[in-house]
Parts: C-alpha cells; structure tokens; sequence
C-alpha cells in the first residue's frame, strides 16, 4: 500500500513536534503547573495521530480542506500562481517588519507604503499621496497626540540621529 | 612680528568661539537647558491604577517647576511587573536628563532576589523622590469571629486567605504569617483585590492582604477588620505594626517586605544626567508634590501624597540590595515550598498509612505520607509506610501541617 | 426610585452635559475604531479634563466612551478582518465574509443597530437588577466560573464545523499558547526561555490580528481584487436592509443580549468571551445556521455585537453591588469618576441612586447616539471595501502593526503578529479552522486559574455543587441540541421521502 504524503501534513508533522515538546517539557513541572499542558498535550498528540494517519492512508476519505466554518482556502491561492503572489506577500511582510526594526516606525511605514506603490506601478498622485498621508496620519495620531512608544530604530540610534 | 598675526588671528578667533562656546553651555546648562524641550515620563503600567495616576499627576504639574516650561508627555511601558519599564531606564533611555519614570517600588527587591530578566542595575538610574508611600493591610471578613492580631495567632481554626500567586504581595504577607507558625492557609488563583473581597464576602476565603489604598472603600462597603499592617503607618488605622507578634526571622522578612512600601510611589531618571540638571528635577519634584493644584487634585482622587527625598529613597534602596542571604532565601520561598524539620512520637495512623499523626506545636497535625515520594526510613533501613506504628518517634521533614512529608525517620 | 429615574435623566440632559457626551462619543468612536486603541486609552486621555466638571458632567464625559467603544470596533473588523478591540474578534467571522460578497453596507448597519438594541437590554437588565444585585454576584464562585468556561471550551466543537479533530486540535493550541508565561498559582514560569515578553504571555490582540487578518491580506494580494469583487449594490438599500435584519432577528438579539449581560457579571471574562460565547450559541440554535455561518450570515453579525455591547450593562452590576469593577475599564472609569466624588459601592444603590440611573440613561441613550452616528457613515466605510487591493494591503499592513503594537507597547507584538499570520496561512491553506485556537487562547488561562482555585477550596468535590452541576447540564444540552436538531431533520427528511 502506498502512503500518500501531502504537503498539508507537514503543517501536522509540525504539530505534533510542538505537543510533544510541550509534554517533555511540562513533566518536569510540579502537578499544579503540570496538569494542564500534560493532558492538553498527551490528548492532542492522540488525536494528531489519529489526523496524520487519515492524511496519508490512501484508502480514507479524501480530506475535505472545506471546514465549513472558517474563511476557507480557494482553489485560486492553492494554484502555482497562488503561491507565488503568497509568498511575494510574505517577502512584504517580513521585509516591512526588518525596516520596522531598522529604521523605526515613523519612518518605515511610509517607506514601505511607497515601496509597494512603486512595485505596483501606481499612478503619480497616488504614489505620492498615500505614503505622505499615511506618514502624516501615523505621526500626528499616534506619535503627537497618543505618545505611542515606538522604538525609534536600531540603524538610527546606532547613527545618532535620535 | 609679522609672522604671527596669521595663526594669532586664528588663535583668537578659535579662543573666541571656544569662549562663546562655553559660554554658550554655561547658559544651556541647567536653566536654559530645558526650554523648548519635552520631558518623557515612563509609566511602569498601563493606563489606569495607582502608579499610573501619580505619573500623569507629576507629568501634569512638574513642568511648572522646571525654568523653561518644557512639555511632559506620558507613555505607558507596562511589562513584567515593572521590569520592562526599569529596563528601558537603564539602557535605552536618553541620558541627558529628558526621560524620567514613575518605577515598580520593589525595583531593589527584584534586583537583590535576580528575578527573571531583570537587567538594570540600580546603579545605573538617579532616584528623583517618592510621591507617596503605601501601606500594606491584612483583613479579615466581618463574619470571623477573630478581630485582633493576637486572636489570629492563636487561632485553632485555620484561617484561608485569598492570595493572587506565589510573588505577589497578597501571598508574600500570609506565607510569613504562616512560616512564623500561624494557623494560615493560602488560596491561590484569586486575581485583584475586587475578587479577593468578593471571596471573603462569598464565605470562600476568611481574609486577605492588600493595599490600604485599594481596601479603604472595602472596609467602609463589606466591613472587613483590618487586623495589623506594614509600611507606613495611618492614621486612619488602629492597628498594629505587623511585627509585633512576629519572630526574630519573621521580623526581619517584615522589614523586607516593608521597605519598598517607604518609597511607595519612586520616580527615577536615568544616570549621566549632569549634577545641576539632576537637583533642578529633584527640586521641581519636590516642588510639585507641594503644589496646591496637585494636592487638591489628589485629595479629589482620594489618593495619599507624601514626599520623600531622594536621599531617603536611594538609603532605603541600598538597604535592601544589602540585606542577608538568609532573609532572601526566607522571602523567595514565599515563591516555593519550605520545608520544616520536627522529631515526635507517632499518635495516630490512618488511610493506611497512608496518613500519620504527631504532636507539632502543641497540635495535633497530620503529613501525608506518598508511596513514591515520601523516603520512609526505620532504624536507618528504607521501608514501606506501612511500617511506621504507633508509638515510634520519628524525625519529619514535611511542608506545614496537612503537607507531604519528604522523609520519616523512625526509631 | 422613580424621582431618581427622573433625576438622573435630567441631569444628564443639561446641555453641557450632553455637549461632553457628544464629544466623548465623537472621540471614542474615531479612536476606538483604530486597531489597538481600546476605550482604555481613550479614557485615559480624558480623564484629566474630569477635574474641571461637575458630576453628571463626568459621567457624560466618560462613561460615554466606554459606552460607545463596542460599537465602532466593529468597523475595521467588518471591512478589514482587523480587530478594532477586544470585543470584536467574532465579528469577522461573518461581517468579512459579508464584505467580500459585496454586503459590508448591510454588516456594518446590521451591527450597529443589533450594538445599540443591545446596549438598551443590557441596561435595562441592569435597572431590573437593582433590587438583587447582591445575592445574584454572590451566586457564583470559582467552581461556577470554572464549569461556565467549559462551556465555552465545549463551544470549540461548534466552532470546528465540519473537521472537528482539527478544531479540537487548535483548541488544544490555543489552550497550550496561553499557558506561556508565569502561572499564577505556583509562580512557575512556563515555556518562557527566560524571555522578557514571553512572561507576560501572548496578548489577545496581535495573535488575532496575525490569525485573521494577514491571510486575509495575502488572499486579497493572491485574488487581484478589492475585499469584494462583487458589485456593491445600492449602499443605502444594504444599509437599510442591515437595520431590518436586526429587527427581524429580535430574539436572537435578546438571546445574545442575556448571555452578554451573563458574561458581563462574572468579573474578570470580558469581552472576548461574550462575542465567541454568543456566536456558538447562535450557531447552535439558529435554524440552519451550522451551514451559513462563516460565509456572511448576517446573524453572525447581529448576535456577537448585541452581546458585546449587553455585556457593558452586567458589568456595572458587581460594580454598583459592591464597588468592585466589574471589568479593567470600569476599574479606570471609577477611578476618574472618583475624582468628582462618585464612588462605586452600596451608596450608589442609596444616596447615590440618581447618579447610578444617569449611567444607565447614558447607556441607553450614548449607544443609540452612536449607533446613528455610525450609521450615517455606513456607506462611506462600506466604499472602502471596492478600493483596490494595491492601495488597501499596505495600509492595512500598517493598522495592522500599530493595532498590535498599541496593545502593550512592545515590539515583541508585532512579531508575533506576523508569525501568527504565517501560521494562520499555513493553517487555512490545510484547512485547520482557526476561531478555536482563539477561543482556547482566551479561555485557557481563567479555566484553569478557576480550576485550582475550586479545588484548593472545595477539593475535587467541587464538581457535585449544585451550581457546577446545574451548568453541567446545561453544556450538555448545548452539545446535544445540535446533534439532536440533525436527527430531527433527517427523520423529517425520511417521512418527506417516504
């Protein structure tokens, strides 16, 4: 009998990793601490088993991705293209968050929004019009009147300027 | 001479800006100094609650009191119980005099004890002054038959109090109370001071401890009795300080758990702030908890204000860093088990085995006493429980009456 | 009481008054609606204009924002998948799926109309209250607390739709996330490697904005097209349409209305509760709701934001009875209204009775107030659902960082922002529903915290108290219903064959 391996249950393999470090973990604790994460632990790491195997037999029904109750995943995210846009995204996100500890909120948020503009080839006023507003926005809103905290940026410190 | 009047001329043109230049500093020192700028005042928690009003109390008329009327602003930095906040003061923080914070008041104590992720270094902030010191209450519900402090040690029944987790204050005041060998036993889970006054009202819990300030309006709605306290004195309050009936050790852990109460509202700056800058914020501090805007406002709010000096902070704060091993290790252990050592005969035995019964104190108490856990020795051979009889004096490590014994040693 | 009625009405309906409750309205809406401003801080920012009024100034002033700060965070949770506050992560559920489809005008209206009929039931239950208002807070103790939460926890499987073991899965995740951090009943630290913001645990708000609203941002960036890609259709008839939804779905309104007002009195569940609370019992009761819900019913909607705004009238109830504030908002509010020398306690039963009917005329009349307000604009927010996904991916990135950040003010946030965002894609993509992990993030710490503190009490014989046992029942007829609602209608489906 072949096994059938997809991708998804990586997304299980992971998981049952992470239970299974949390009931090592936990077991050294007093039982008070214990109890909870033991039981929740050993509990999910049945019932991950139970899942993995349904994933790869061939022979169970075929894993619906429908969970009729969340936001659920389209045909057109699975595609090639899909991924790719998703993974462009992720570049985004991860990117903005780098600049975010590099340069500072103030400063990056702008930056980014005006580095997506510019990716996407928006039209003049809105290329300039969103990233100044939003800079302007933030800063009055959140740096002026509510005093956010936002750590100022590690290159900028390290340069002085702040 | 001719030769000279080139560099002479730049010598008096570079000895004039340095003059100017210095000059210049001597009039931005200090007094000129601030105009125009904005002073930061980190709060240790969020919005809301007591250290946060005494920081926007100060940030709102300090400023006054500082030549140059620069801006305070207000930023929240809770985290950690105050460490997050302490942390900040003590690295990230500009030095130059623009940053001060109202502290968590047991900085020193979670120094001196290495809490988890502590990184500041007391040395390394400047204390600026309390705006008020606290008080520290323990309370009985109205239903107990028990009013005083001497009627609470010699309880025989035991008396439950509500605590929130080992650490918190709630729980460090009955864990004294119970080393010393009251009758004292500690119900934890009950999160802030409504809940634990609730609890007592509900007949779950017998009493708790907790600040003067949050119990007041308790005192006056459910009518609990308070029963002693810690810090500062009250006026209001008729009750002794709760040393008096303590031991030699307990004595000293009160004093432990006292001393952050002095300074119970601490404001900080950062180190590296010139000497004439620091006095001008210590005089501004002083200065603002003399002012009658800020008085009236605080007595509106029903919150206490009393100012200490720096001098008396950074004194009470050495005390604290410098205090014994053993005190330290008696104030951790209000975090975990402590064990008590005690050798009498065996009255009773139940489940067993499973329960043994001796003479403690003039009592009668039970250890439990656990197949796996508990070593059980006779005559200096490993046994089974089931061989303690009657009538044996043995030697019990256990965790207070009722508690696992850890070993029996029997003759 | 009743010249206390009329009293408290009329003090609140000077004009200053109404001016300061006009502009505490005004305020806490724009600021609420931003992700991670809570009502905390705006309140926190009025409070210093407190010292200059008179009491029932005050009260307008400040209650009014706290009043209201259920109603707008709605806003982006509806539009963009980003949680405006702690009462409204729920709302996404349904309100986003009915933006995608072009219906964000019905949603928002639907929503703030249920928001403000269910601000009136909570505050009229609070007026019913009164008389009883101590025996009933004194009902409930820690075994209580506890067995209602597994209520909830037993809600996981409504929210798992049709892959329950995944859904207990996430739970159980959910459950595990929020132990991270220091037990509060050993002092333990558990899982936090020492790290400063693993100490105070996962917040509520950047695990839910990384859940929901970064897949959400990757599927609008993946499809090319704004939140919705059908056609908006007349904005006034959906807002219209919203308005009639939440009126003809009344008794769902008053459902969720009481289960709000029940989470509200139990201090210490919050809001988080009552919105996930009430969304599983509407799943559960309404007829062929197991199949619409998460795809933009508009009873999603309705339930979770009536019993969110409900909620704000129980939690005055522990705080009039016995000064205790019912939730940390209310604890900050009392702590400004003290300032004009109004203190929460058995004076406002007595003395005090005309200042506790102003709070609730403020209730009632601040949520309607509101509720119009934003209704007004309905259609202007809904436009933001067309624009196109260029423009809206990067400033919703940018909410989403500050909603996170705001929140407590740490960096260490907004990471864990994206990483739940990748984990929320990677969960989608493998259809691993999501609601239950939050649902388990929210209830993990308090089941448990009331667990040990019954048994510390009571010892394990806490389960047999009557009040345990009671709710007891009433999770397994929460449970069963469903299940007995699908047998019901297969054998109505077999007679219809036969």
């Amino acid at each position: 009998m072949s096994l059938r391996f997809q991708p998804r249950s990586l997304l299980t393999v992971a998981f049952i990793l992470l239970f299974s470090y949390i009931v090592v973990e936990s077991s050294e604790m007093p039982i008070q601490a214990k109890m909870y994460p033991y039981t929740i632990g050993i509990i999910a790491l049945l019932l991950l088993a139970y899942q993995l195997v349904r994933e790869i037999l061939p022979a169970a029904k075929t894993e619906t991705d429908k969970t009729g109750v969340d936001i659920d995943f389209t045909a057109e995210e699975s595609s090639k293209q899909g991924k790719r846009r998703a993974l462009e995204l992720f570049a985004w996100m991860y990117g903005f968050a780098l600049l975010l500890w590099l340069i500072g909120f103030y400063t990056a948020a702008p930056l980014m929004v005006l580095a997506y503009m510019l990716r996407h080839k928006e039209t003049l006023v809105v290329t300039i019009a969103l990233p100044l507003g939003t800079g302007i926005a933030t800063w009055y809103i959140f740096g002026h009147l509510l005093h956010l905290p936002f750590p100022p940026g590690v290159l900028l410190e390290w340069a002085g300027l702040v | 001479m001719k030769k000279f009047t080139g560099p002479l001329a730049l010598g008096s043109l570079l000895a004039g800006v340095a003059a100017w230049g210095i000059a210049d500093t001597q009039a931005v020192n200090a007094q000129g100094f601030y105009k125009g700028k904005t002073i930061k005042m980190v709060v240790r928690s969020a919005p809301g609650g007591g250290y946060d009003f005494y920081g926007r109390l100060l940030a709102r008329h300090m400023a006054k009191y500082i030549p140059g009327n620069p801006n305070m602003i207000v930023i929240n930095m809770p985290g950690a119980g105050g460490i997050v906040a302490a942390n900040y003061m003590a690295s990230r923080a500009k030095k130059n005099g623009t940053e001060i914070a109202i502290l968590t008041r047991e900085l020193a104590l979670a120094q001196r004890t290495k809490e988890i992720g502590v990184r500041y270094d007391l040395e390394k902030l400047s204390a600026l002054g309390s705006a008020a010191s606290s008080t520290f209450l323990v309370v009985l519900g109205k239903n107990q038959p028990i009013r005083t402090y001497q009627q609470l040690k010699d309880s025989k029944k035991t008396v439950l109090f509500g605590a929130t987790g080992p650490g918190s204050g709630s729980y460090q005041y009955p864990s004294l109370l119970k080393k010393d060998g009251f009758n004292v036993k500690i119900i934890t889970g009950i999160i802030g001071g409504s809940a634990r006054f609730l609890a007592i009202e509900r007949g779950d819990t017998h009493g708790t401890a907790n600040s003067y300030e949050s119990t007041r309006k308790a005192i006056k709605e459910l009518g609990l009795i308070p029963i002693f306290y810690n810090g500062a004195p009250h006026k209001a309050l008729p009750v002794p300080h709760m040393s008096t009936l303590l031991s030699k050790e307990g004595k000293q852990l009160a004093a432990l758990l006292g001393a952050p109460l002095a300074a119970g509202r601490p404001f900080y700056t950062t180190s590296g702030v010139p000497a004439d800058r620091l006095k001008l914020l210590r005089d501004a501090f002083k200065a603002a908890l003399h002012d009658k805007e800020l008085l009236k406002e605080a007595k509106r709010a029903k919150r206490n204000v009393a100012w200490t000096a720096a001098g008396v902070m950074e004194k009470v704060n050495q005390e604290i860093l410098g205090a014994s091993d053993a005190v330290i290790s008696a104030y951790k252990s209000g975090a975990k088990k402590v064990y008590v050592k005690h050798t009498a005969p065996v009255t009773k035995i139940k489940k067993k085995g499973k329960r043994i019964y001796f003479t403690y104190k003039g009592k009668e108490i039970k250890v439990k006493v656990s197949g796996k856990r508990t070593k059980v020795q006779v005559n200096g051979k490993k046994v089974k429980r089931k061989a303690i009889k009657i009538g044996m004096t043995c030697k019990f490590k256990f965790a207070g009456p009722g508690g696992e014994a850890k070993y029996i040693k029997c003759k | 009481m009743i010249d206390a009625a009329i009293a408290g009405l009329i003090g609140i309906l000077q004009w200053k008054a109404l001016l300061l409750m006009m502009v505490g309205i005004v305020i806490s809406s724009t600021l609420v609606a931003m992700p991670g401003i809570g009502s905390k801080t705006a309140i926190a920012l009025l409070l210093p204009i407190a010292f200059t009024l008179n009491q029932f100034e005050a009260i307008c002033l400040i209650m009014s924002v706290w009043a209201v700060s259920n109603t707008a965070n709605s806003i982006t949770s509806i539009l963009f998948s980003v949680p405006g506050g702690g009462g409204s992560q729920a709302t996404i559920m349904d309100g986003y799926p009915m933006a995608k489809k072009g219906e964000a005008a019905r949603a928002l209206a639907a929503s703030f109309t249920s928001s403000a009929i269910g601000g009136i039931i909570g505050a009229i239950v609070l007026l019913v209250a009164i008389p009883i208002l101590r025996p009933l807070v004194l009902l409930l103790g820690p075994p209580e607390f506890f067995m209602l939460v597994m209520v909830g926890i037993a809600m996981v499987g409504a929210l798992s739709g049709k892959a329950p073991v995944k859904g207990i899965i996430a739970g159980g995740l959910g459950l595990i996330i929020s132990m991270v951090g220091v037990h509060i009943i050993t002092g333990l630290h558990r899982f936090t490697f020492d790290q400063i913001f693993l100490i105070d645990g996962f917040k509520l708000i950047p695990v839910t904005i990384g859940l929901f609203a970064i897949p959400e941002l990757i599927y609008m960036g993946v499809k090319g097209t704004g939140i919705s890609d059908l056609p908006l259709g007349d904005l006034s008839k959906g807002r219209k349409q919203g308005i009639q939804d939440a009126f003809t779905h009344r008794w769902l309104i008053l459902r969720s209305s009481l289960i709000g007002v029940w989470v509200g009195i139990i201090p210490g569940l919050g809001s988080a509760v009552a919105d996930w609370f009430a969304y599983g019992s509407a799943k559960q009761t309404c007829p062929g709701a197991r199949e619409t819900f998460g795809k933009g019913d508009v009873r999603g909607v309705i339930a979770v934001d009536a019993a969110t705004n409900a909620k704000e009238g129980g939690s005055l109830i522990p705080t009039l009875a016995f000064g205790i504030p019912g939730s940390s908002t209310l604890a900050l509010i009392f702590g400004g209204l003290i300032i004009v020398g109004i203190t929460p306690g058995r004076d406002m039963l007595t003395k005090d009775l005309h200042l506790t009917f102003s709070m609730i005329w403020l209730l009632i009349i601040g949520t309607i107030i509101t509720s119009i307000l934003c209704l007004t604009f309905t259609r202007q927010l809904a436009m933001a659902t067309k624009l196109r996904p260029t423009l809206m991916i990067p400033v919703i990135l940018v909410m989403a960082v500050i909603g996170s950040f705001a929140a407590s003010s740490r960096f260490e946030d907004v990471l864990i922002m994206f990483a739940f965002g990748t984990i929320g894609y990677f969960m989608r993509a493998g259809g691993w529903p999501r609601p239950p992990l939050l649902l388990g993030l929210v209830l993990g710490p308090i089941a448990e915290r009331h667990m040990w503190t019954s048994v510390q009490l009571h010892g394990v014989d806490f389960l047999w108290r009557p009040g345990v046992l009671i709710i007891f029942a009433l999770l397994v007829v929460c449970v069963a219903y469903p299940m007995f609602q699908d047998r019901n209608s297969k054998l109505r489906a077999q007679e219809t064959e036969s």
